[in-house]
This record gives C-alpha cells, structure tokens and sequence, in this order.
C-alpha cells in the first residue's frame, strides 16, 4: 500500500503558536495531498522535467528514476533521502524559485493542508518562514521522494507494488 | 539620534494581521506599584515599597479596518477566550524588539462600525509578556 503521510523530524526546533501558549516545534506530520489540490500536479510537472532535464539523456534518466526510487510504502523510508532529492532538483533546468512557492502553496491548500505541526497546528506561512533554510530543503526533498516520486513512478512506466 | 518606534508588527495565533497605522499600544505587564511613607517620629521618614500583583496582566491594544475579513478575525479570537497567543514586534536601525503576550483574550465587547473609515478597536489581556 502507497504511503499516505510521513514524519519528518526538524533539526532546528522553532516555535509556535496553540492554545494560547508558544510550543517548540520539532516534528511535522506530512500528508498525501488530495486529488483536489493543483499545487502537487505543478510539483510532479516540474519534478518529471527535472528528471528529465535534457531530452538527449531522457532514457538514461527514465531507468535511473526507476533504479533510484523504488516506491515507499507504509512504513517504509524510500531509498533517496530529502537531501539527495533536493540536490538532483537543484542540478536540473527547473526554476527552484517557483518550485518551492508551489511546494509552500501546497503544503498550505486552505481545503487540504498538508503539513501539521507537533499534531497541534497545521502550518502557516509565518511558521513555514520561521523554518530554518536547511530543514525547509530536506522536507521539500523528502515530500517528492515519499509521495511524488511515488505518483510518478507509473507515468514513468514503472508498475505500481501489489 | 535615535529614531522613534511607530511601525510596529503584529502576529495574532502565527498569522501577520493588517492593522490601523499608530493604533498599537502596550504595557508591559509589570503592574502598579506604591510607595508610600511610613513615619518613624522626629521626622525620620521610612519608605514602604509594595507591588499589586492583582495588576500583573499584559495588556495592549490595536485597531483593525472594518473589513470583512477582519471582522471574521476578531469574531475567531474572541470566540477563542484567552487562547490566543499575540506577538508584537517593532524594528529600527537602534534594534529590534519583541513582545509575545502568551493566554491572552479580547476583553472589551467591542464595536463594528460599518463606516467608510470604521475601525474595530481591539483591547486585549492575558499573562505578562516575555521580552527579547
């Protein structure tokens, strides 16, 4: 069964507001979006092009993406960590700018939000700016490898697991 | 020269909220005290020193345009009693200051007027601010 959300545990602590008390943030719990929610096709776009980066190496890069990233089910961390995924986002021809503002979009969907905070809160743009640079990266990487990269692997030609 | 503090932000439950120019007021939650004297005779006067604690509560205010977003804003924090945290903070080139009033509640039954220029008042209690 495809995993349908993730805890991610952040290396800088920031705070945050429940309950009428400020609380330090150390994990996120990261959910699947919904079918509803256009922000993750705009994520899959730009990550399919990433993978694909320069039409000559499109093959090559088919087999390397099934290779890489076999498909994480429940329970189980997929091979590639955030950071790797994050760098292989960084070596391609996207915009990183304007992934990332459709990544924060996302997490925030008012109908579908992704992201809790410590099960108390879901996250907001004052909380995700108070994020440090590096934890922002890895959550970004670890979302496509858990969920994207999983959604895409069919497009890809690759079998989904039974 | 120094430069006087008159932009101040203001975070309502992690959300920056638009407010009225010059609107924000606050104290910092340290009360009243009293000193009062206390007469030893031959005119040796002793001073007594006491703090009302019964006055140790964070207190600040802000305006809010009457628009309909907001009015639903203020309508949720009042909803919330005094679960509401509120951070203000203010920058000049001196430094920087920060406010986090932590329990705090919409405490005036305040007015919505539906003017062209209406504000929403906003007074507010809760615990005593941390400062940085």
């Amino acid at each position: 069964m495809q995993k349908t959300k993730f805890e991610f545990k952040l290396t800088t602590p920031f705070k945050f507001s429940s309950g009428g008390t400020v609380h330090e943030a150390e994990r996120l719990l990261l959910k699947e979006a919904s079918n509803s929610n256009e922000n993750f096709a705009r994520m899959q776009q730009a990550f399919i092009r990433a993978i694909f980066g320069n039409a000559k190496k499109s093959k090559q890069a088919i087999e390397d993406s099934q290779q890489a990233a076999p498909e994480a089910t429940e329970g189980e961390k997929p091979e590639m960590d955030g950071e790797a995924m994050y760098l292989l986002l960084l070596a391609s021809d996207i915009d990183i700018i304007e992934f990332k503002k459709y990544f924060r979009a996302m997490l925030m969907d008012k109908e579908d939000p992704l992201c809790i905070i410590e099960d108390m809160e879901t996250m907001k743009y004052e909380t995700y700016a108070k994020m440090s640079r590096q934890d922002t990266d890895r959550l970004i990487g670890e979302y496509i490898a858990n969920f994207i990269m999983a959604s895409s692997n069919p497009l890809l030609g690759k079998k989904s697991a039974p | 020269m120094t430069t006087q503090l008159s932009d101040p932000g203001v975070e309502v439950n992690d959300v920056r909220v638009g407010i009225v120019p010059n609107s924000v007021e606050f104290d910092e939650g340290m009360g009243e005290q009293k000193v009062v004297a206390e007469s030893a005779g031959d005119g040796v006067v002793t001073q007594v020193f006491s703090n009302n604690v019964e006055t140790n509560l964070g207190e600040f205010s802000f305006e809010l345009r009457a628009t309909l977003p907001n009015i639903a804003l203020a309508r949720t924090w009042k909803a919330n009693g005094n679960q509401n945290v509120v951070v203000i903070t203010g920058k000049t080139p001196e430094g920087s200051l920060t406010r986090t009033y932590q329990q705090v509640a919409i405490v005036n039954n305040y007015k919505v007027p539906p003017t062209a220029d209406g504000v929403i008042k906003l007074q507010w209690k809760g615990n005593q601010p941390s400062a940085s």
